[in-house]
C-alpha cells in the first residue's frame, strides 16, 4: 500500500501504544506498511536470503503486535524498539546452539524500576537528536558505523575487508559512539 | 537534554541488576560494543558484554545510543518489497496470538548462582547445575557450553590468596567479575569489570582474600610461563 508523504496522524510511537492499549488493527497496518519494508531490508542486508527474510519480517512483526502492551514511549522511540526486536529475533535465528532464548521472545518483559523519572526524555527530541547525530558524523566514521549495523560485521572483519588498519577502524568507531553520546547529551 | 534512558526491553530481559552497585572500572572497548549491538559476536563473546553490561550503566547508555542509531540506519534503509499476501498472513496468525503474560520460572536457582545476572543464572538453571564442579587447588568450577569454535566459558570461584599459576595467553581472554575481585600487575578487578587479556600480558592473578568468582572467555589454553604451570599442564591437560 503507498505511504503518505506527510503523516498527519499519530506517530508510530502512539501507533504502537494504540496496539497496545487496545489492540488496534489500524495502527498496526499503518506500522506494518512503513516499518515492515525497512525490517525485511535489513534482514536481506545482514544475510537472510528473501524468504528467510519475509518469515522473520512477519516473526518481527508479530512480536511487535504482542510486546506493544510493553512499549514505552518515553524509553525508546518506534524504529529503536522495533530495530531492537528484529536485532534479537535475527542472532536468535541464526544461532546454531540455542539455550535459552534471551531475545524479544521472552514474555517476562516487566522492568525493575531502575531510573528515575528525570531520564525520560520527549521522544520527537529524541527522534530529532538521533538523526542529526548520524547526519553530523563524519563520513568515514558514519561508513563504518553503516558496515557494522547494515552487514552485521565486526570492526576485525570491518577493516580486514576495506583494507584499513585495525587501529583506524577501532578510533573512528570509538569517535563515532562519543559523538553521538554528546549529541544525545549522554556524557556522564 | 537529559541523558537517554536505558532501553528497557533489552534491559528488562538481560540486566536486571541492583541499583547499588558500584560502576565497574574496566569496561569492554567501544567497538565491542558496536559489535554486540551489530550482531557480529560470537554467543559466547556476547554473554560476556552482556555480563557486564547488567554491572554497567555508563555502558548500557552507549547501548542505548547503538540501539537507537540502528534503529535510525534501519528506518533509513531503502524499503525492500514485500509478498503482497505478507501482511494479511500476519494479520491471520495474530488472531491466534496469546497476549504476553507475565513468565514465572518454576526451575530454583541454585543458591551460588541466585545473585548471578539474570543471563548467567538462566544457563545455570537450564544446564542443571545444582553445584560447581571441584577443581585442584580449593578453585571450583562451572562450564557454560558453547560451540568450540567460540571458546570455553568457564564461570571460576577462587578461593581468597589464590590464582592461576603464571600465564600469558594465545588469543584473547576475556574476564568478567562477579563477585569479589582479583589483582594482577596491571590492576585490580571488581564486580562487573570487564577484563580484556592478550599475547601482550603475561601475569600473576591473585583472587582478593574473600575470594573471587569470575567467567572466564578462553579462547585458547592458558600459555603458563613457569615450572610448576606447566607441569600441571602437562600432567592435567588444563
Amino acid at each position: 500500500m503507498p505511504e503518505p508523504l506527510f503523516r498527519a496522524g499519530p506517530s508510530f510511537d502512539e501507533l504502537i501504544v494504540a496496539i497496545g492499549t487496545h489492540q488496534d488493527r489500524s495502527a498496526f497496518a499503518a506500522l506494518f506498511a512503513h516499518f515492515a519494508p525497512r525490517v525485511k531490508a535489513y534482514l536481506l542486508r545482514t544475510g537472510s536470503d528473501p524468504v528467510g527474510a519475509d518469515e522473520l519480517t512477519q516473526e518481527v512483526m508479530l512480536l511487535v503486535w504482542r510486546k506493544a502492551a510493553h512499549y514505552d514511549p518515553a524509553q525508546a522511540r518506534a524504529a529503536t524498539w522495533i530495530f531492537t526486536i528484529a536485532r534479537n529475533k535475527r542472532i536468535d535465528t541464526f544461532r546454531r546452539d540455542r539455550h535459552i532464548e534471551f531475545n524479544a521472545e521472552d514474555p517476562s518483559l516487566m522492568p525493575e524500576p531502575e531510573q528515575s523519572p528525570d531520564h525520560r526524555l520527549e521522544t520527537a527530541q529524541q527522534a530529532r537528536a538521533i538523526d542529526a547525530a548520524i547526519g553530523r558524523l563524519p563520513n568515514e566514521q558514519a561508513m563504518l558505523l553503516k558496515l557494522a549495523f547494515y552487514e552485521s560485521k565486526s570492526h576485525s572483519t570491518i577493516a580486514a575487508e576495506v583494507g584499513l588498519p585495525l587501529g583506524t577502524v577501532k578510533s573512528r568507531l570509538r569517535l563515532a559512539l562519543a559523538r553521538l553520546r554528546g549529541h544525545l547529551g549522554t556524557e556522564s | 537534554m537529559g541523558p537517554l534512558p536505558v532501553n528497557m526491553d533489552l534491559a528488562s530481559t538481560y540486566f536486571i541488576r541492583g541499583s547499588n552497585f558500584p560502576t565497574p572500572t574496566h569496561h569492554p572497548a567501544p567497538e565491542l560494543l558496536v559489535d554486540y549491538v551489530a550482531g557480529a559476536l560470537s554467543p559466547a563473546a556476547a554473554l560476556l558484554i552482556e555480563l557486564h553490561l547488567a554491572f554497567c550503566t555508563g555502558c548500557r547508555r552507549s547501548l542505548d545510543v547503538l540501539l537507537a542509531a540502528g534503529g535510525a540506519l534501519m528506518d533509513a534503509l531503502p524499503p525492500a518489497r514485500l509478498p503482497a499476501d505478507l501482511f494479511n498472513r500476519t494479520l491471520q496468525a495474530l488472531g491466534g496470538m496469546e497476549p504476553a503474560s507475565t513468565l514465572s520460572d518454576p526451575t530454583p536457582v541454585p543458591a551460588f548462582a541466585a545473585g548471578w545476572p539474570r543471563v548467567l543464572r538462566d544457563r545455570v538453571v537450564e544446564q542443571g547445575y545444582a553445584d560447581w564442579r571441584k577443581m585442584p587447588g580449593g578453585f571450583r568450577a562451572i562450564t557454560i557450553p558453547f560451540p568450540k569454535s567460540e571458546g570455553r566459558v568457564i564461570v571460576l570461584k577462587a578461593p581468597g590468596g589464590r590464582g592461576p599459576f603464571r600465564h600469558t595467553h594465545a588469543k584473547d581472554e576475556w574476564t568478567v567479575v562477579l563477585e569479589g575481585g582479583f589483582t594482577d600487575e596491571l590492576g585490580t578487578y571488581t564486580a562487573g569489570d570487564f577484563v580484556c587479556a592478550g599475547r601482550d600480558i603475561e601475569h600473576t592473578v591473585i583472587a582478593d582474600d574473600g575470594g573471587c568468582v569470575c567467567t572466564l572467555l578462553m579462547r585458547a589454553a592458558p600459555v603458563y610461563t613457569t615450572w610448576p604451570g606447566k607441569l600441571m599442564q602437562r600432567f592435567m591437560k588444563v
